[in-house]
């Protein structure tokens, strides 16, 4: 039996009302406006997608207020959109919220008249009133609520008006559904009654006429359930339509309903602009031609720096607070546990959870750069001039903001990779992404390779290790392309309007998100941390080469034997997992001094390039293999992250080391 | 190169069009499922578009009642249009201010 999203218990006492609306439409924005710092957020069973929800009072109401993800239909295209009906038609909320922005209310209106196809427990929120003028708006929202005869109100989320109004109305509509005037389609009225009639009761669960309407919108799953001779007869009405209209169904239903759409805005909605003067004359220069990939490297590098400075800014002042908790805490167990046990809390259990914490800064600034650029609608629009270029590679131009964003941290990347929409596209991202060079790997690279060359051999050597992240990023995308079939969707690109984003709205949101993530993801490091301690640390009181760890390394070192590398290196490799800086430590350990390693006595240049190869291409840190778990919503896709890297890390080390073997 | 449509309609592919053009859909020659798509967008024969900018090399934006869109180049290609008429570029210039702009005309 299918459990419920909301738990059961909560349903008995609460009414549940579900936000719905189109990208762009202020919905997150009201849903943070009306919650506290405490959400609940859980993948949708199945799915990459999350859905928030959480707990609120209004007027003595016990409320369970739902975030379902932005869709711009309810027709199961993306996986967003199969979450959202998913919920509307399983979960049966009490009341549904509708939300629009008035400046595109001739196309949200789309998702609203699907919404009123299923059920009638709807309120329709007009968002962003205040921006009516700068449109040249007029708008009657009394004939609006006439015609459509559900509840509807006027909102202005980032200043909280017309809120309160909203969730009241909400209540009324969970307690006493209204009555709304019946939605017609006059040009196919006929052929849906023909096949509601046909349908019957066959499928219990719909209204006939809402299944009738499915089918017409190509609801394959519905039209298979249908006994052969209804399906038959169905197929036939659909034919009837074909031929009558030289058109699909599907592509009938939508003209319908915009048909619809457009006559009751037709006495209830004007305006002098299509576009305010401020997105009008920024796109003007944004779109010159040239101009578009300049403006768009310029701002993603530029967002990418400040984040950076300000993200690693408090990671380090987080850092050493952290550090200092750890070392009175390590202080105050010395001597009152035994040493094992004191290594394995402070080193294994709180190492791992600092370990986690540190991501907590980078992780809030970073996500609400993201979101600030996002929100001021220059995403889409950097995303368009980009897009071209990836297409070459069988991604989309918003693969690009991950693949940067890798560039201050791997965790980054995969937790930023929700901004790519298709889901296919999104899985790939984090696999290639892993392959951008983060700063800790970024440091041990110099580092080595400032011991190896002089500084501009190595100064180019080091550039050479970054770009070729980024190229071998997209060709992973080419080579999966051709191994599992195209990711990249070929969708239109909404440009919002520019707006002005409000601080405190995305640093709630923000916030949100990264607690949620660290919540989620710091455990999964923590077990891994304490899972690397003991195979560094079993048997106690041995040498590391003696450990679990020096015994698996030694095992392993077999496959780098044939590029001269040997177990010290392995065991680094395996240690770098816990994160990557600790490679370094763990060769200073061994070695006695790094220097020894790369004095050419025990090692040739090759072999030496090679090894960094492999490090600098291998699986990343045990914290972004957590986000990918997190992120992806699967083991298997964090498993063939895995794979993927590390078949690509070794294959590339024995490549280096074969044509260097060559040329030296 | 000028093409026809089903009712002898004079038709490009809105990769064709210049910028600052208002053109109607005529048709939309892709798969079903990208049809759906744009269809649920509003991208349906008839329905009256303004080239906003048209990128050669990438991408053609438009703007209609609905909002603004980006095209990436694979999907302009599949968007027949016919063209209505070239807006003047700049401000001054005769006929500017008789422009269309402004969505659903009544």
């Amino acid at each position: 039996m299918k459990t419920s999203f909301i738990p059961e218990e909560l349903r008995r006492d609460h009414i549940v009302i579900a936000l719905v609306g189109q990208p762009n439409v202020g919905k997150s924005t009201i849903y943070n406006q009306l919650t506290g710092a405490f959400q609940h957020v859980g993948n949708w069973p199945g799915k990459t997608v999350e859905v928030a929800w959480t707990k609120l009072k209004f007027n003595n109401e016990k409320i369970i207020l739902v975030d379902l993800p932005g869709t711009y239909t309810l027709s199961g295209f993306t996986e967003e959109e199969e979450v959202a009906i998913d919920f509307i038609l399983n979960e049966r909320p009490d009341a549904i919220i509708v939300i629009t922005d008035v400046s595109a209310l001739p196309r949200n209106l789309y998702l609203f008249l699907q919404v009123l196809e299923i059920t009638h427990r709807v309120v329709l929120v007009v968002n962003m009133m205040d921006e009516a003028d700068r449109w040249g708006i007029r708008i009657d929202l009394n004939k609006i609520r006439k015609k459509f005869g559900i509840p509807t109100v006027g909102t202005i989320a980032i200043k909280g008006v017309g809120l309160n109004d909203m969730l009241k109305l909400a209540i009324e509509v969970a307690k006493n559904p209204p009555s709304p005037r019946k939605i017609t389609y006059e040009g196919i009225e006929d052929y849906i009654n023909e096949i509601a009639h046909l349908v019957g009761d066959e499928i219990g669960t719909y209204s006939p006429r809402y299944v009738a309407i499915r089918i017409m919108e190509g609801d394959v799953t519905l039209l298979e359930s249908l006994p052969d001779d209804v399906k038959a007869k169905v197929s036939g009405v659909l034919d009837r339509m074909r031929f009558r209209f030289k058109r699909d169904p599907r592509l009938i239903i939508a003209s319908e309903r915009y048909r619809l759409i457009d006559e009751i805005l037709l006495d209830t909605f004007t305006r002098k602009r299509l576009v305010d003067r401020l997105t009008e004359r920024f796109d003007e220069i944004f779109f010159k031609r040239g101009l578009d990939i300049i403006l768009s490297f310029i701002i993603l590098f530029a967002t990418f720096f400040v984040a950076y400075n300000i993200g690693y800014y408090f990671t380090e002042i987080f850092d050493t607070l952290l550090g200092h908790i750890s070392d009175k805490l390590s202080n105050m167990l010395e001597g009152r546990v035994p040493t094992w046990s004191h290594s394995l809390i402070i080193e294994g259990v709180l190492g791992g959870v600092i370990f986690a914490l540190t991501f907590l800064p980078l992780i809030f600034i970073f996500t609400m750069t993201l979101s600030f650029i996002e929100n001021l609608g220059i995403l889409a629009r950097i995303s368009l001039a980009l897009d071209r270029f990836f297409s070459r590679f069988d991604a989309s131009g918003k693969s690009f903001f991950p693949m940067v964003m890798g560039l201050a941290c791997n965790v980054i990347s995969v937790a930023s990779s929700r901004v790519v929409p298709s889901k296919k596209e999104k899985l790939r991202v984090m696999v290639v992404s892993q392959f951008i060079q983060c700063p800790p790997r970024q440091v041990v690279i110099a580092l080595i390779l400032g011991l190896l060359f002089p500084p501009i051999i190595a100064s180019i050597l080091f550039g050479f290790f970054v770009i070729f992240g980024f190229a071998l990023a997209l060709i992973l995308f080419r080579v999966l392309k051709i191994l599992e079939g195209p990711a990249r969707e070929e969708v239109p690109i909404e440009l919002p309007p520019y707006r002005i984003p409000s601080i405190k709205i995305l640093s709630k949101i923000s916030w949100n998100r990264t607690i949620v993530f660290i919540k989620r993801a710091g455990l999964l490091i923590v077990i891994a941390n304490i899972m690397l301690w003991i195979l560094s640390n079993v048997p106690p009181n041995k040498p590391m080469e003696q450990s679990l760890l020096g015994i698996i390394g030694k095992y392993i070192s077999i496959i780098f034997r044939p590029i001269g590398l040997g177990w010290k290196e392995t065991i680094a490799l395996i240690a770098g997992l816990a994160a990557k800086e600790i490679t370094l430590g763990t060769l200073e350990f061994l070695y006695g001094d790094i220097g020894n390693m790369v004095s050419g006595a025990l090692y040739s240049i090759p072999s030496l390039i090679a090894f960094l190869t492999i490090y600098a291409y291998y699986v990343p840190c045990i914290a972004t293999m957590s986000a990918i778990k997190i992120e992806s919503g699967s083991w298997r896709y964090m498993i063939r992250a895995i794979m993927i890297s590390l078949l690509v890390a070794i294959s590339l080390g024995y490549l280096v080391y074969g044509i260097l073997r060559l040329i030296t | 190169m000028m093409l026809m449509g089903n009712n002898g309609e004079k038709m490009k592919k809105l990769t064709q069009v210049s910028p600052h053009t208002q053109v109607e859909i005529v048709d939309i020659k892709a798969d079903l499922l990208l049809c759906k798509r744009l269809a649920e967008l509003a991208f349906l024969p008839g329905e009256q578009l303004f080239v906003v900018a048209n990128n050669p090399s990438g991408y053609v934006v438009v703007e209609s009642q609905r909002g603004r869109f980006g095209f990436p180049r694979e999907i302009a290609e599949k968007i027949y249009v016919r063209e209505l008429f070239v807006q003047p570029r700049f401000r001054g210039q005769r006929g500017y201010k008789y422009r269309w702009r402004g969505g659903i005309e009544r």
